[in-house]
């Protein structure tokens, strides 16, 4: 009986993990999507060099994740993240407003795809 | 393996030889790819183990679960007659039936008492009672127990707790290796002790 409780504590445990994971996840990734979403702003007021700062501060932000996001991401998830990153960036030294559009949805998709992953669905499922 | 009981290692249910197999393609995963974390692979491992040692718990508290995990025996033969409806439900050829008969010994149909298919997949096989070998018992033989054979000498090392276990002290072993001119504990491959006191000793390849 002792095996089988410590095994059901174990389950409970995973799954508090999880459930913990997610709300992190999706607090880390929320605060990119801002952090990204105010440089596109920025941009598109016209004032590159602050877009240039934010994104910046976002890349650094995502770097510095390298610990967790090794551990529970898809190294080809965190490689796709990182050049879209880039990529935005690359726009944004450019000044390219009709690149830029892409890039950011790019990131910007990307970023919710790392959000939506974790979640419990039938999607992430299947 | 071990840690879900020594059962896993034996005779595995269905359902444990599934579970086995997945953890060992969920163990090669992230092995095997680098770009996976190894956590996707550890997870799901942990969770399945989980699973299983729940499973096996609860199937033995309670039969209803464990028929339904598990499955239930089938009777295949009864008193030297098979039972088609149960072969067929089994997807039980007579060829094969046939094969496990021939296997175990046993020549004809009406020398079977009963033939089980367990849940694990093997036949077990009761022969009637006329087919069944004689025992000491039947024929009121007093027969010596032979008893468990204990192992003393190991590939030349000397298992100190067997010897302890058994009652006898260094200096009986010593007197025993003298008795059969062997030297040194080393040259034996294999002592025995039997709870009869009964030895069997077997003296390594470079024992001279």
């Amino acid at each position: 009986m002792k095996k089988e409780l410590i095994a059901a504590l174990l389950l409970i445990l995973l799954f508090s993990g999880t459930l913990v994971n997610i709300g992190v996840n999706d607090k880390m990734m929320q605060r990119l999507n801002a952090e990204v979403k105010d440089a596109y702003d920025s941009a598109a007021s016209g004032d590159w060099g602050k877009a240039q700062q934010r994104l910046d501060t976002a890349i650094s932000h995502w770097l510095s994740m390298d610990g967790y996001t090794h551990i529970f991401i898809r190294h080809s998830e965190i490689d796709a993240t990182t050049e879209a990153f880039y990529s935005m960036m690359s726009d944004l030294c450019a000044e390219d407003s009709g690149s830029l559009e892409g890039s950011y949805g790019m990131l910007h998709a990307q970023l919710l795809s790392l959000i939506g992953m974790e979640h419990v669905s039938i999607g992430s499922i299947f | 393996m071990r840690i879900m009981g020594k059962r896993q290692l034996g005779e595995m249910e269905l359902s444990e030889f599934i579970v086995a197999a997945l953890i060992a393609d969920l163990a090669a995963t992230p092995l095997q790819d680098i770009g996976i974390p190894l956590l996707n692979g550890l997870i799901p491992i942990v969770t399945l183990f989980c699973l299983e040692v729940i499973i096996a718990g609860f199937s033995l508290k309670n039969i209803r679960f464990r028929s339904l995990a598990f499955g239930k025996p089938e009777i295949l033969i009864r008193n030297g007659k098979i039972n088609i409806e149960s072969m067929h439900k089994n997807r039980f050829t007579p060829d094969e039936l046939m094969q496990e008969l021939r296997s175990q010994g046993i020549e004809s149909f009406d020398a079977v008492s009963y033939a089980i298919l367990e849940t694990n997949g093997k036949l077990s096989i009761i022969l009637r009672s006329e087919e069944q070998p004689v025992t000491p018992k039947q024929l009121n033989l007093n027969v010596c127990q032979s008893g468990y054979p204990h192992i003393i000498i190991n590939e030349g090392r000397v298992l100190d707790k067997n010897l302890h276990l058994l009652g006898r002290s260094g200096n009986w072993l010593s007197n025993e290796l003298k008795r059969r001119s062997i030297k040194d504990p080393k040259d034996v491959y294999l002592l025995t002790l039997s709870d009869q006191g009964e030895v069997f000793c077997q003296l390594g390849k470079d024992a001279k």
